[in-house]
């Protein structure tokens, strides 16, 4: 079921009135309400997702069963190995099932390929279940933080299904931690007015992100990639334009409607995007762009392998000398960041395109690394933080950070270009030609009714996101504005996502 | 909780109000606009036209088939109910559509070729907006959902019009009285094309067309067709069915005609109708310059190709008796 479809919007109430007027006040006197009410989000959940296609109901299921008993296994194994033994094996499993589904084709393909044998016969050509990255990403989460102690395991499976199937954040995340989500499903959730109200307008942005900027770019996009032989260089660059926001509208947008979605229910969820096209640097705007994802590779990659902060091996620590520790120091983290950028494009598909992104974008972020500069801009742009501690945004920003957020803007684009393509030799064929004399002539526009609205919803989308920076979504700066401009920014915002969305869409994150 | 609940369903009706009113002025609106895609529904709906010959089929009836010229040598009143990239069975809905508002005609003109029975999506296809206006009429709703329209488009407010920036855009400010659109009228249903092929410049060999393996075998399309002629015959409505010219080069390419000919000749004789196939006409396939597209001719092109049509037509006899 997707988020933009009629189907949702009858299922949103219903699961929400079913929710707390059945499965909470009408049987809040009963011993066991709360289980009720978990079992029901599984419920509606498994229906959510089953609507796609029932089969993988299964997996998820596998998944959950897996993990659930995983972290039971680490709770009684007897000794420190055993319950190592019992989270490995519980990665082991469930890469598994993610690989054979996600990877086994390309590999196979690849494998065939340097041997130069006939790849058809090795091919499994399974489709690949929807939000399978996502959601064996949130259950390893699980069994890591159980082994870590940082969460106690649960004995509740209902709950722990409810975790990890909470339909909002179930096929393209965020990808939640457990213990973020895991303790909201074990006790009783409260409605509150305030949250369920930002909630909806979350909801409402992100439907105007996905709906009037991604669906219009994607015509635009999809249009221009389907034959790229016979495009100007200055259309392909506009291609490459629009396809940065068309992914961040899609993406975001997705995000917005599942935090806003789970608001309804009493569930906060992480966010997910904070602003990053208005990043200064690549580190900053790796710290704004798809944060789930980004931090979990922080939290269970980098650091276990060492992070920035390697231990000094006992060899090069006897010799005392101070230059060769930081060198080794830096080499580490150099490592450590190639690794997770190199995972993260690998996550996002078996492709070399991605493998190649993340790749591009480590080396954008290891000189950074290098001159210890990767953590300079913690703060948002264009804000002051007064004495008092509050902080205050300025209407513009300085003409060095507008240049610092267009040449991030403009390295994250050039980016954009390597994802977006089919294979490496597209990669060449689209920058060759935005390369050649073609770049200075007119890109080719398509009829005025989509590129106008088009141009206008990025340009609203921008002024937006800059007025709302310091909040938590687009139309967090709602909460302070009066009666009147709320009900008539809802309004036009229905009326522009009518009047000029885009044909509707999947959403990109879901082949991921 | 009870007070986000009536905010909610307030808002919603507000929505749902604001919906159902922007839908009449967009319909309306669409139904005032005089241009080839809105004009030619409104017109059947103004009903009571007496016309002595109808023309059906896709594009290439649409514009290939001039009224003025058939008028002028037949001394008749024509109409072309030619619809661009539609197939048979959108064909005889329009021509079912007229019937409900107008008299039947004395003689119908069918344009056939390898594209006219050939399944092909109707919703959200080529030129679609034409139907959004006709959503509040029985009719078509009984009708829309076997054409892969589903519930939301029937009944939800707005809901079709997703998507559809500029009939959106023209709806509104034409349903306001903003403005009034007169864009590419048809002219009694006829819209040509004034594109000249040869000053597009590509090579003869590169042309193509994509009518090939398009003659179907689905039984239903062809007994749809031949019940049609069957309807007309006992409701005493003559036939004659065209086969209007394709530029020689890709006439030869369409690997279909053999059998396309044998059926429509078949048909004419197991039903005694007229079948003109004017595809091996030499002046009219071979000339570069009546051609817009390899299966398109261009307003010289229509008027050549009709003047021999009418002249044709008027040595049957059929509109003299």
């Amino acid at each position: 079921m997707l988020f933009n479809s009629f189907e949702f919007a009858i299922f949103l109430p219903i699961v929400f009135l079913l929710y707390w007027f059945v499965f909470d006040y009408a049987i809040s006197k009963c011993k066991r309400q709360l289980l009720w009410q978990n079992l029901f989000v599984v419920v509606a959940s498994y229906i959510f997702y089953g609507w796609w296609d029932w089969r993988f109901l299964i997996l998820i299921a596998i998944t959950t069963l897996l993990s659930f008993l995983s972290g039971i296994g680490i709770e009684y194994a007897p000794t420190q190995r055993g319950k190592k033994a019992v989270m490995i094996a519980n990665i082991i499993i469930n890469l598994g099932i993610l690989g054979i589904y996600k990877y086994y084709d390309f590999f196979a393909t690849q494998f065939a390929r340097l041997f130069g044998i006939e790849a058809d016969f090795l091919l499994l050509h399974l489709i690949l279940p929807v939000g399978i990255s996502f959601y064996t990403f949130q259950a390893l989460s699980y069994s890591i933080d159980v082994y870590r102690k940082q969460l106690a395991p649960t004995h509740d499976i209902v709950a722990f299904t409810a975790f990890l199937s909470f339909f909002p954040q179930l096929v393209a995340g965020p990808i939640e931690r457990a213990t973020n989500l895991l303790p909201q499903f074990q006790k009783k959730r409260t409605f509150d007015y305030a949250t369920a109200v930002d909630g909806m307008r979350q909801i409402l942005w992100g439907l105007f992100k996905k709906i009037v900027v991604a669906d219009n770019c994607a015509t635009y996009v999809d249009t221009v990639f389907a034959d790229i032989s016979n495009q100007s260089g200055s259309t392909l660059l506009l291609a490459a334009i629009l396809f940065t926001f068309q992914i961040y509208g899609d993406f975001s947008g997705y995000s917005d409607i599942a935090i806003g979605t789970a608001k309804l229910f009493g569930i906060k969820l992480m966010r997910n995007f904070n602003v990053p096209y208005f990043s200064r640097d690549i580190a900053e705007f790796w710290r704004r762009w798809h944060i789930s994802l980004t931090t979990w590779f922080r939290d269970y990659v980098y650091i276990p392998l060492g992070g920035s902060r390697p231990n000094i091996p006992e060899a090069i620590r006897q010799k005392g000398d101070k230059a060769l520790e930081a060198r080794y120091t830096k080499w580490i983290a150099v490592r450590n960041t190639f690794v997770i950028f190199l995972l993260s494009g690998f996550w996002h598909g078996a492709n070399w395109t991605f493998v190649l992104w993340g790749a591009y974008h480590a080396l954008l972020f290891v000189p950074l690394l290098l001159l210890n500069k990767n953590r300079r801009y913690r703060d948002t742009v264009a804000t002051i933080t007064l004495p008092d501690g509050t902080i205050k945004t300025k209407w513009l920003p300085s003409l060095k950070e507008a240049g610092q957020m267009l040449l991030t803007f403009a390295l994250a684009v050039f980016g954009w270009i390597i994802f977006r393509a089919q294979d490496i030799s597209q990669i060449g064929e689209v920058l060759s030609t935005i390369c050649s004399d073609s770049l200075l002539s007119i890109p080719w526009l398509m009829n005025r009714d989509y590129y106008i609205p088009t141009i206008m919803a990025i340009i609203l989308l921008l002024a937006v996101e800059w007025r709302s920076r310091n909040y938590s979504h687009g139309f967090g700066f709602l909460n302070r504005s009066n009666q009147f401009v709320r009900i008539v920014t809802y309004l036009m915002v229905l009326f522009c996502i009518f009047a000029f969305g885009g044909h509707a869409e999947n959403f990109i994150y879901f082949q991921f | 909780m009870k007070k986000f609940i009536i905010r909610t369903i307030i808002g919603g009706a507000i929505v749902l109000c604001c919906a159902i009113a922007l839908d009449v002025v967009i319909t309306r609106g669409l139904k005032q606009i005089d241009d080839f895609i809105y004009e030619p529904w409104t017109y059947i709906q103004e009903g009571n036209h007496q016309h002595d010959v109808v023309i059906l089929g896709n594009s290439r009836a649409q514009g290939h088939i001039h009224p003025m010229i058939l008028d002028s040598i037949c001394g008749c009143n024509s109409y072309n109910l030619g619809i661009e990239a539609y197939h048979m069975n959108m064909h005889l809905l329009k021509y079912d559509y007229y019937l409900q508002y107008n008299p039947k005609p004395k003689l119908i003109v069918y344009q056939v070729d390898l594209a006219t029975i050939h399944r092909h999506p109707i919703k959200r296809g080529s030129n679609s907006e034409q139907f959004l206006p006709l959503f509040y009429e029985s009719y078509w709703r009984e009708r829309f959902v076997d054409l892969g329209y589903n519930q939301w488009d029937l009944y939800c407010p707005l809901y079709r019009y997703f998507g559809y920036h500029t009939a959106i855009r023209q709806g509104i400010m034409e349903g306001l009285g903003l403005t009034h659109f007169c864009i590419n009228p048809a002219y009694k249903g006829f819209k040509g094309w004034d594109k000249i092929m040869e000053d597009r410049g590509v090579p003869d060999d590169q042309l193509k067309i994509d009518m090939s393996n398009r003659f179907t075998e689905d039984i239903k399309d062809l007994v749809a067709f031949e019940n049609f002629i069957n309807k007309c015959k006992s409701e005493g409505i003559n036939i004659v069915l065209v086969y209007s010219p394709i530029y020689e080069t890709v006439e030869k390419q369409l690997t279909d005609r053999d059998i396309f000919n044998e059926y429509m000749t078949n048909i004419s004789k197991q039903y005694d109708i007229v079948y003109l196939d004017y595809t091996k006409d030499v002046e009219l396939r071979s000339n570069k310059i009546y051609y817009s597209s390899p299966g398109h001719m261009n307003l010289l092109g229509a008027e050549v190709f009709t003047t021999k049509l009418a002249h044709d037509i008027d040595s049957i006899g059929f509109l003299k008796k």
